[in-house]
């Protein structure tokens, strides 16, 4: 035995037990590995959430990781279990599922019982709480657990250590256990405490001045150093401790996760089995034989996926499309394998590769030996479905959602240390509004003076330093999205899987992170208004036409559509209707399927911030010569004639321009997605830039290449998802082109989705030449219908009105037509709510008059009639106002949203020409430059963060829209008109570049009084 | 009848002493459901659009510097009822309606004023004092002046004929109809009186109920209205608060005969008279001032109170700046009731702790009576100590803003909480059964503030032996963070000590405690 005292640690909670552990595994591995441990055990409160983290930081570090967990069983027994081997770590996995899955999301429950037959390849240190219930967890522990039964002796300065030692060892002596020290470590280092008293606080719900002795009375639980360590524990304590690590010999790389392979038939091996399903495929999408350098592809592609035995994955994903269109399901794969050749085959993605003039650069590389990356999106409203099929198909015992870590941001840290400190509650919320999402310290006094705060104030300070520690802190489990992940075993051998929120729901303890990081295998099935929405609007041409369109067979680069497009007549349209695309629309002008793809990446941070835009578009306007800095990274953006746009161009470019291993560009890719979270790009900047400058590229473009790679961050916009996206963009614009009715009836019965309200909607196709009727009770279904080549509002754009009520309606007249009011109220049994809604709404007209004559109506017939059920009772005729066309109006937006009657613009035009505003179509008649006064609804504010504080205002009238950009200034000095005005006018100058119309506003009036109560509504974001 | 409607659309704000005319936003919000909403906001945020009725979030978008406090419903109960206190004296038949509204027959009462105008402006002057925005209406009908009142009409009907020709034009939603009835009603196109008054009852309580004729024949005197007059309060306590501290006493004279006249109304409504009042002035963080003030002879009459009050705060010196004012009867009697006895006599309903506490206090004096109590706190000097009242130990200081926090409301159900915990989560199974110290190993005596051992008598190391220390590290939040380690100092005259070194300054020892 050496003289230097060796310590492994057995017990440490990393920030993965919420609220008890107050270090990160990284922290404490670093930690661990400068003061000399032998290894560390990361041993959370009955979760291996953390687990892959700390493998990560094990690997970083160089220090041995021991997998294990804390627990507290009902019958008051604490133990730790450590993992000896797999077999091991499969039992833990277990019990902690067991656990979680008996308890609410969040929380577990274990007796004793629930270990019983999961004892081998595990180490039990039991945490004796020395009184009478020690000897039964002892014998327990031994009857499960055999000779791999320790006692942990944990000390921490307590007020009668020398007494609890002794008592400790001699339970110890008296049950023939060895002792072993351990430092039931919560933080890393001595400086923690104070966030671990916090986080105590705000798991029991109290302040930390009134959580009394539910803290600890001292900092000793961190990482403490060997030699104080040995003037507490006799030696062998110590040594025990070294002796227990050198046991457990598991790893996590030991895992060994298998796809799941029933998919394949009996007869056949995944590789034949996928390559019959893509030649089947291949020859439904070229029936007239398949063109020569497809076929190519497919046996490069197809061989690649043999190689690196993803078959499964790929029909994974093929079963569960194939699901979903046996299901009439619209579906679209996107991701960085999803537009491949065999995806088109398998039906997974309906971008035709033939259609496109370049081939994507795929990163489904041997060398990066990641699982392939396809996400499917499915219409929102049946993605259910497809869930449920998952799930009856594999079971949910090889079944989970990944779960998504939702970790503290700066707002929710200062709310809850900001409560555990015990400012009011008032206090925390001004607060949190004042100094919510802060950057940097300077910013941060400052914003805190100017909200009257004093920052040096000690409260401050502390509150300030703890949230700076907390932000990043996991803080629960939550479910992802849809990211499933699918084993051919129990998946609760490979990682625990608890309870979501949601009833039926499970998740497994990981997050996609750690999905990458194990090489499991994640399928994400996520939702996506707009496939509802074209689905829709497919089955309404189907049922006009008998002409049976899908996203495959729409006829390709149609000339009209593009010129529509061209002319940012896109409202409504996918991923191209948002202000910014659409004031980008006329400048680039999309004339061909690969545009749209470059349209839909580049209007976003990442293009924007790195300045890509403008050389684009001049460069494409012919302003400016087509430029490599190098030839070499000619075929690397050739397509986007020499300027990055996608995220893959910018991981090739650095293979190409700095040499980058194709590790190193997954490295960046990676990097790219967390930078934000967690920086960490500098290092790659240095090797990126140093590179790409020693092989001769100028400072400048090194620069502006970084730049959009930081840009990119967690908006990264690869071309395989824009050219998904560009799909579904295309296919919407199609049918706005061609079938403008089916297509507005299909999107105002998908809402909520995209930018735009049912009144900017309808008012848009009617502009387009559809005529629309309104909701009435004798015509209108629930959704929205055709009616020829008419539009007729359903009862569903009725405010408030229960579905079901819809429903009833339409079930009572197909019976038979409705002959008055109180034949409606009758057959379709109205409640009163739902009657007095139709008629506020206007949709009783056809039966019975005016709004207010139909409420009078409906009024009468819900009163309780005496005796005679069906006798009429004679009434005085009253002579009711009827409403105005202003009234009418605003009780169709109040109730609708929108009114068919006339524009509340219009209502108010005489006024606001004495005021001198244009309208919308007078302001296209002004040059360039000229000073105007336009006034109308305000329908978006919306102050983008990448757009340095200008706010962007849509104004609408009974002719059309104005852009306003209002800059800072103006922004500021007029803030309460500019938030308050729902009729705003203004003045300003007229800036038209590139066929793009602005107005700049200098001046804001607020013409509210003119609407009276005429409610609109404005989408903001802020 | 003639009823006078006293609206006070504003008391949320009004009852916080200089919250309207600061010069800072200020807002008053009050959770309904998940949502925080604007009861009241002063001129200053007025002046930047925020309203009553906006959400929390709107109104700090158009005021970024807004400050908020949460709706204290009991201050403006305590006002309301203070209101009516002093509307007795006006007249003998109040009505509250609402949580705003006072009503006060004064048909009766103006012939004691000699006129009605008259008596109008006696009310006007002092509600002038009283600073409180207040709307009145007044009419034949009691339901007609509260409909004047809240529509702001300011009208004077005092014939039930003329009444209905003054309503026509007022809209709906100011009267005293369900909300759903008026948008019902908005739904044929009704929106104000006169066009409700066109149509057929018959029809409009078929359609809308019974409500809607009810309503107008009450309004217009066709139908009595129930009103439930004032009811009397058993005992008087009130308090005043203000959101800066006052440091002058004579300052503190307004707040005083506030209540003074509060508290005479009082006497004179229910037919009694006091003996012993007390004021506690209430400061950030010091202890109530108590100024016990025992009268001469009882008295209920409201400048006798005033001069004895004006008398006392003449000689007051206070701690420090004054943040609220409680005055409470302690003993009153009705107007000739014999005074009671300090103990209880056997055969006497027995009193309950509190009030025996109460009255020992009183006839002893505050300090003379403690109470012991017992806090969670690793901290020893924290642990344990004794009460005056209400009071626990005084913290140590730090900014104004942890001054708040520390300073703990009176009362009761405090207390207890250091009794026994407030209940966890189940989450409270991980604490950590060692980390509650064991009280055997504490001494019997503590210190209530740690002694440096040099100013300690009989201290002697000479036989010290300075075993494992127990390590104490807590109470960072309040600027008296504690890094300590403990030992027990056997010494030579046979006592065993409690000392620390502190860590950040181990040379310097301190005694903690001494054991038994």
């Amino acid at each position: 035995m050496s003289d230097v005292p060796v310590y492994a640690e057995l017990h440490c909670l990393s920030n993965f037990s919420f609220l008890r552990g107050a270090s990160s595994a990284i922290e404490l591995f670093q930690r661990a590995q400068q003061l000399g441990y032998d290894a560390l055990a990361i041993t959370d409160d009955c979760s291996l959430a953390g687990i892959v983290r700390a493998h990560e930081a094990a690997e970083k570090t160089g220090l041995r990781l021991i997998v294990g967990a804390e627990f507290t069983l009902i019958e008051g027994t604490r133990l730790v279990l450590l993992v000896i081997d797999h077999g091991g770590y499969t039992n833990l996995c277990r019990i902690i599922t067991q656990g979680r899955r008996a308890a609410p999301k969040g929380r577990y429950r274990l007796s004793r019982n629930d270990f019983s037959g999961h004892g081998d390849g595990l180490i039990a240190l039991l945490l004796p709480v020395l009184s009478g219930t020690d000897a039964p967890s002892i014998e327990w522990a031994k009857a499960l657990f055999g000779n791999h039964v320790y006692l942990a002796i944990e000390l921490h300065r307590g007020a009668n250590d020398d007494e609890r030692l002794a008592a400790l060892l001699a339970l110890a002596e008296s049950h023939g256990l060895t002792p072993v020290a351990c430092g039931d470590v919560h933080m890393h280092v001595r400086a923690r405490r104070a966030l671990q008293d916090t986080v105590t606080a705000i798991r029991l719900n109290t302040t930390v001045a009134e959580a009394g002795f539910a803290l600890h009375p001292n900092g000793e639980r961190h990482l403490r150093r060997i030699d104080d360590l040995a003037t507490i524990y006799p030696r062998a304590l110590l040594d025990a401790s070294q002796r227990i690590a050198e046991q457990c010999c598991f790893s996590l790389k030991d895992l060994n996760y298998q796809y799941p392979r029933e998919l394949v038939p009996a007869a056949s091996t995944p590789t034949q089995y996928l390559r019959s399903l893509t030649e089947h495929g291949a020859h439904e999408r070229w029936p007239e034989g398949i063109p020569g350098h497809v076929r190519s592809l497919i046996e490069k592609e197809l061989a690649l996926i043999a190689e690196l035995k993803f078959e499964a994955f790929f029909l994974t994903v093929e079963d569960i499309v194939r699901y979903a269109r046996s299901r009439d399901i619209l579906c679209q794969g996107r991701g960085s394998s999803a537009n491949s050749v065999v995806c088109f085959c398998l039906g997974i993605t309906a971008v035709d590769p033939a259609r496109m003039n370049v081939l994507f650069e795929r990163f489904l590389s041997s060398a990066r030996g990641q699982p392939p990356d396809i996400d499917v999106d499915f219409e929102h409203e049946r993605r259910e479905e497809v869930i449920q099929y998952i799930y009856a198909k594999y079971g949910r015992e090889r079944t989970a959602l990944a779960a998504t870590v939702i970790r503290y941001r700066t707002r929710s840290a200062i709310r809850d240390v900001g409560r555990v400190l015990g400012l009011p509650l008032d206090s925390v919320e001004s607060f949190t509004r004042a100094i919510g999402g802060w950057d940097s310290h300077r910013v941060l006094e400052t914003r805190l003076r100017e909200h009257g705060y004093d920052p040096d104030a000690p409260i401050l300070r502390k509150l300030i330093r703890l949230v700076r520690q907390l932000r990043g802190f996991p803080r629960h489990l939550s479910q992802h999205v849809g990211g499933f992940v699918i084993s051919e075993h129990s998946l609760a051998s490979l990682v625990p899987v608890e309870n979501a929120a949601m009833p039926d729901r499970t998740i497994i303890q990981w997050d996609k992170d750690d999905l990458e990081t194990m090489k499991l295998l994640k399928v994400d099935v996520l939702a996506l208004g707009m496939l509802s929405c074209l689905r829709r609007c497919f089955d309404l041409v189907h049922a006009q036409r008998a002409q049976r369109w899908t996203l495959a067979t729409l006829p390709a680069e149609d000339p009209k559509t593009y010129a529509m497009i061209q002319r940012a007549d896109t409202l409504g349209v996918f991923q191209i209707e948002s202000r910014a695309q659409m004031s980008m629309l006329p400048r680039l002008k999309p004339a061909c399927f690969y545009d749209l793809v470059i349209q839909v990446a580049i209007v976003r941070p990442g293009p924007i911030q790195g300045g890509m835009v403008h050389p684009y578009l001049r460069r494409r306007n012919g302003e400016e010569a087509i430029s490599y800095e190098l030839d070499e990274l000619k075929p690397v953006l050739e397509r986007t004639l020499g300027v990055p746009l996608f995220q893959e161009q910018v991981m090739h470019l650095s293979m190409v321009a700095a040499q980058f291993t194709a590790t190193e560009a997954d490295e960046l890719r990676r990097s790219m997605a967390a930078w934000k979270r967690h920086g960490g790009l500098e290092h790659l900047r240095d090797k990126l830039v140093g590179r790409m400058q020693a092989r001769g590229y100028s400072e400048d473009f090194c620069s502006r290449i970084f730049e959009q790679i930081k840009g990119f961050g967690e908006y990264g916009f690869p071309e395989s998802h824009a050219a998904s996206f560009a799909i579904l963009a295309y296919a919407s614009s199609w049918l706005k082109c061609h079938e403008p009715a089916a297509f507005a009836c299909a999107l105002l019965n998908s809402l909520p989705m995209g930018f735009y309200a049912p009144a900017q909607i309808v008012q848009d196709v009617v502009q387009h030449g559809v005529s629309v009727r309104p909701a009435d009770v004798r015509h209108s279904d629930w959704d929205c219908t055709l009616e020829g080549e008419a539009l007729r509002l359903g009862l569903r754009q009725i405010d408030g009105l229960p579905q079901t009520c819809g429903e009833r309606i339409m079930a009572a007249r197909r019976a038979q037509p409705f002959t008055d009011v109180r034949d409606l109220v009758e057959r379709a049994a109205l409640n009163r709510f739902e009657q007095a809604r139709l008629a506020d709404a206007d949709a009783l007209r056809s039966l019975s008059g005016d709004r207010h004559r139909a409420r009078w109506d409906v009024e009468a017939l819900s009163a309780p009639t005496p005796v005679f059920g069906q006798a009429r009772i004679a009434e005085e005729s009253v002579t009711l106002t009827q409403p105005s066309l202003f009234e009418d109006v605003a009780a169709d937006y109040a109730r609708i949203g929108l009114s068919l009657k006339a524009h509340p613009v219009s209502l108010v035009r005489k006024q606001l020409r004495t005021r001198r505003a244009l309208s919308a179509s007078e302001l296209g008649q002004r040059p360039h430059d000229a000073r105007v006064r336009v006034a109308g609804l305000v329908t978006v504010r919306q102050r983008p963060g990448t757009a340095s504080g200008v706010t962007f205002v849509t104004l609408e009238d009974e002719t059309g829209i104005v852009n306003l950009v209002i800059w800072l200034r103006v922004a500021e000095a007029q803030r309460r008109i500019l938030l308050e005005s729902r009729l705003l006018g203004v003045d300003g100058h007229v800036q038209r570049v590139d066929g793009v119309q602005h107005v700049i506003a200098e001046r804001l009036h607020n013409y509210n009084a003119l609407l009276g109560e005429l409610t609109t509504h404005s989408r903001d974001f802020h | 009848m003639l009823w006078l409607a006293l609206q006070f659309p504003h008391l949320a704000i009004d009852t916080r002493p200089g919250a309207e005319t600061q010069t800072e936003p200020l807002a008053i919000s009050e959770a309904q459901g998940a949502r925080r909403i604007i009861i009241a906001a002063n001129a200053a945020a007025r002046v930047q659009g925020v309203r009553a009725g906006q959400v929390l979030g709107a109104a700090q978008t158009l005021c970024a510097e807004l400050k908020t406090a949460t709706r204290r419903s009991s201050d403006e109960d305590a006002a309301m009822q203070s209101l009516a206190l002093w509307a007795l004296g006006y007249s003998s038949l109040v009505a509250r309606h609402g949580d705003d509204t006072l009503l006060v027959e004064i048909g009766a009462s103006r012939l004691l004023f000699g006129n009605e105008r008259r008596l109008l402006q006696a009310i006007a002057v002092d509600l002038e004092g009283d600073g409180l925005a207040c709307v009145a209406g007044l009419a034949a009908t009691a339901s007609a002046a509260r409909l004047f009142a809240s529509a702001g009409h300011g009208r004077i009907v005092r014939d039930l004929a003329d009444l209905r020709e003054h309503i026509t034009a007022i809209e709906l939603h100011h009267g005293d109809l369900p909300t759903d009835t008026c948008d019902a009603l908005a739904g044929v196109g009704v929106r104000r009186y006169g066009a409700l008054l066109r149509l057929p009852r018959h029809e409009l309580a078929r359609r809308f109920g019974q409500v809607v004729p009810d309503h107008l024949d009450t309004l217009l005197g066709r139908r009595a209205e129930v009103i439930v007059p004032m009811r009397i309060a058993e005992r008087f306590r009130q308090r005043l608060e203000w959101p800066h501290a006052i440091a002058n006493s004579m300052v503190l004279l307004f707040p005083a005969r506030r209540l003074l006249v509060a508290a005479a109304h009082w006497l004179v409504a229910c037919q009694r008279s006091t003996t012993r009042l007390r004021l506690a002035f209430a400061h950030e963080d010091h202890p109530d001032t108590v100024i016990d003030l025992g009268l001469g002879q009882s008295s209920a009459d409201r400048e006798h109170l005033i001069a004895v009050v004006r008398a006392r705060l003449e000689r007051l010196t206070l701690p420090q700046g004054c943040v609220a004012l409680t005055l409470e009867l302690t003993e009153t009697q009705a107007l000739d009731a014999p005074s009671r006895d300090l103990f209880v006599r056997h055969g006497e309903a027995p009193e309950d702790a509190q009030q025996l506490l109460d009255r020992l206090q009183g006839r002893l004096g505050d300090t003379a009576v403690e109470r012991f109590v017992v806090a969670e706190d690793h901290r020893p000097e924290f642990c344990v100590g004794a009460t005056h009242g209400s009071r626990f130990f005084s913290r140590p200081t730090g900014t104004s803003q942890e001054k708040r926090f520390f300073s703990r409301p009176t009362g009761t159900s405090q207390e207890k909480r250091f009794f026994s915990r407030p209940t966890g989560t189940s989450q409270e199974k991980h604490r950590d059964p060692w980390v509650a110290p064991t009280t055997a190993m504490r001494p019997m005596f503590l210190l209530s503030e740690p002694q440096p051992v040099a100013q300690w008598p009989s201290f002697d190391w000479r036989r010290a032996r300075l075993s494992l220390p127990e390590r104490i590290e807590s109470g960072w939040w309040d600027e008296a963070d504690a890094t300590r380690d403990y030992y027990r100092l056997d010494q030579t005259d046979g006592a065993r000590l409690w000392v620390f070194r502190n860590r950040q300054a181990p040379h310097d020892w301190f005694v903690q405690g001494v054991y038994a």
